[in-house]
């Protein structure tokens, strides 16, 4: 506990979980009193019992299961974004030097800040073990030499791509502009043109009509996923999961989304030309479509956290273990879902096919 | 036998844009096989009362009845046997003719061919044409294509011929004469008393949200009592002269270019004003001599002109 308040203070974010892996030894020796991997069991079990414990959560291996089979694992799940670290305990005898190994990701903040406080957790843990064993004295601590259990840090996903970084956020963006640019400057240039006006003379439905348009976005939207994908995968050799039901959801509900807020737009704007290149370029840009915005600040940080593409581009990214979530996942289909909600209130009263306003 | 008769029917129409009443309280019926005309000046409420028979529109009271049944509003039921020529008539680019024709006929339950549609606005060899590329009289034409796709009982044809030229008008009038032939009753807008008087087999005249004359429109140009308009250019006019010519010529008009003298003995009422001017020293330009037309009927009633 000590070595936890003196490692982390109260600088860590109430909302922010370390997903770590503690890949310990085969043998027993952990369940010995006097072996490093059963001190360093104990320190995590500690830490685990504490109150901090809600930063953290740690993964062991099952009993039944192997240490390789479980280290290749989560290695797996740390270059998924599903872990923040890996900590791989060697079978350590009392007394000779050892090496810990941790598997970090370079590219993640989160990573690193795991990867720092666990270094820090292992050298307070070396300076008590020395102290315990008359080593030093806490008096002489900066004085007398101590032993080291030396750290090698791995990185895994040394392979991390910026194109895969990218490709959630171009998909977003073209789902964006089929939102935005079909609904709003199409149709309410056909709206103005009584084009509208037209068809709705005729036993046709504005629910038919737009049933249409909405399976002709669809359908667009899955070319443009399927262009994206291969033009990123032959020219950038990208390796990413879109198949995963997470991504697809998100993918969907980014779709509904921009849907809904063109619908919004084209319910209360009337000069829909400059309006939608006044929205669609903000919300791309402030929505971490192409870039990181977790680390704006002022308004421009309040613009961003309003975003629904913000979240939904977090969620997207995290989905395929791109790029870990700097938001909850809870925010990023929450966030989105009201303006969903919204847009469909708002629209519902405010949108008409007729330019006179009547519908 | 006469309810049997009418196509459509309002009773006590009434419609507001705020505070201001477009159509206000009128009633009147179309009746089958007719070419039915509302002739008024832009603003005189004519597209609210198509609009609101085309179901475009909602009605604030009143009632509508669609062939004898007494509908809340034109639904879906009744577009399918509705035909419409909208005021302002555009096209989706890119699209051709034949196109945009099986585009419309797939909105309606049963639908003409395209072959047939284009036969019957001689547009056939435009079928493979682009709508954009066609010209302003043929895309009027195409757009009365459309009107008539699900064969109708009604057709509304909103301001036909606006913005057409004399040729193109004439043949389109010449289409909607066809049409009349074929069986189809016609509503029209207007407010070209020549094609109201051309084209109609009974007219009401609105302004200002309402009726304010109807009859076929022989009939209302007898009402008017004169059988010639002598019509000159006000150029050269003092108000003293116009004073004058107005002790004798009670039913004169006056509008920014024109005088308008309505008479019914006409060789007497012209030599009498030739020689009026003549000692007057006031000099008559441009003379015409023509029979009494819609838009005096107008005046009449109005003191205004059609296009005032």
């Amino acid at each position: 506990m000590t070595i936890l308040v003196l490692i982390f203070g109260g600088q860590i974010e109430e909302n922010v979980t370390f997903r770590i892996s503690i890949v310990s030894p085969e043998v027993e020796e952990t369940n010995t009193v006097n072996s490093y991997p059963a001190i360093i069991n104990t320190v995590f079990e500690l830490i685990e019992a504490s109150e901090e414990s809600r930063w953290f959560q740690f993964y062991r291996k099952e009993e039944n299961q192997s240490r390789s089979n479980f280290l290749q694992e989560e290695r797996k799940k740390l270059e998924q974004g599903e872990r923040e670290l890996v900590l791989v305990i060697p079978e350590i005898e009392w007394g000779a030097s050892a090496q810990l190994e941790i598997y970090r990701q370079p590219e993640r903040q989160l990573s690193l800040i795991a990867a720092d406080m666990i270094t820090s957790i292992i050298n307070e843990l070396n300076k008590e073990i020395n102290i315990a064993e008359g080593n030093i004295s806490r008096d002489e601590l900066i004085n007398v030499s101590s032993r080291e259990i030396a750290i090698m840090e791995s990185e895994s996903r040394s392979d991390f791509s910026f194109a895969e970084f990218l490709v959630p956020g171009i998909i977003l963006f073209s789902f964006l502009i089929s939102g935005l640019e079909i609904f709003v400057e199409k149709i309410s240039s056909m709206r103005a043109r009584e084009i509208l006006k037209r068809y709705f003379a005729t036993p046709l439905r504005a629910v038919e009509y737009f049933s249409g348009i909405l399976g002709f976005i669809i359908l667009l939207s899955i070319t443009q996923v399927v262009l994206i994908y291969s033009w990123a995968k032959i020219f950038f050799d990208i390796n990413l999961a879109i198949f995963r039901p997470e991504f697809i959801f998100y993918m969907l509900f980014s779709l509904i989304v921009s849907i809904a807020l063109g619908f919004l737009l084209l319910s209360i704007v009337k000069n829909k030309e400059s309006v939608t290149q006044a929205v669609i370029y903000p919300m791309a840009f402030l929505g971490g479509m192409f870039f990181e915005v977790s680390n704006l600040s002022g308004v421009i940080s309040l613009v961003a956290k309003i975003n629904p593409m913000y979240y939904l581009v977090n969620g997207m990214r995290d989905a395929l273990g791109i790029y870990p979530s700097p938001t909850p996942v809870l925010l990023n289909i929450l966030v989105p879902a009201i303006w969903l909600f919204g847009s469909i209130i708002i629209s519902s009263y405010k949108f008409s096919w007729n330019p006179g306003g009547e519908s | 036998m006469v309810e049997n008769n009418k196509a459509v029917e309002i009773i006590n129409l009434e419609k507001s844009y705020g505070s201001l009443k477009a159509v206000a309280g009128i009633s009147f019926y179309v009746k089958k096989g007719q070419i039915f005309t509302l002739l008024g000046p832009n603003g005189a409420g004519k597209t609210t009362i198509i609009e609101i028979l085309e179901g475009l529109k909602e009605k604030d009271a009143g009632k509508i009845k669609f062939f004898g049944e007494t509908v809340a509003k034109i639904s879906r039921k009744e577009k399918e046997e509705i035909g419409v020529l909208l005021q302002k008539n555009n096209y989706i680019e890119k699209i051709k003719v034949k196109e945009i024709i099986k585009m419309f006929s797939s909105f309606y339950k049963k639908s003409l061919s395209t072959a047939d549609i284009l036969k019957k606005i001689a547009l056939e060899d435009k079928k493979d044409s682009f709508v954009e590329d066609i010209s302003g009289g043929q895309q009027q034409r195409l757009s009365i294509g459309l009107a008539l796709i699900n064969d109708p009982k009604i057709l509304y044809l909103d301001e036909p011929t606006t913005g057409l030229d004399p040729q193109a008008r004439r043949k389109l009038w010449g289409l909607i004469k066809d049409l009349k032939k074929a069986g189809k009753t016609i509503f029209l807008t207007t407010h070209y008393m020549e094609e109201a008087e051309k084209l109609s087999d009974y007219v009401y005249i609105m302004d200002q949200g309402k009726i304010i004359a109807d009859g076929s429109p022989e009939k209302l140009i007898d009402n008017l009592g004169q059988e010639n308009v002598i019509v000159f250019e006000k150029t050269g006019f003092t108000d003293s002269a116009i004073d004058e010519l107005r002790e004798t010529y009670p039913g004169l008009k006056i509008t920014e270019s024109e005088i308008s003298i309505y008479v019914k003995d006409l060789s007497h009422s012209l030599t009498e004003l030739i020689n009026w001017a003549g000692e007057k020293e006031i000099k008559i330009d441009n003379l015409k001599i023509r029979r009494p037309n819609l838009e005096d009927v107008f005046i009449e009633l109005t003191g205004k002109g059609l296009r005032d």
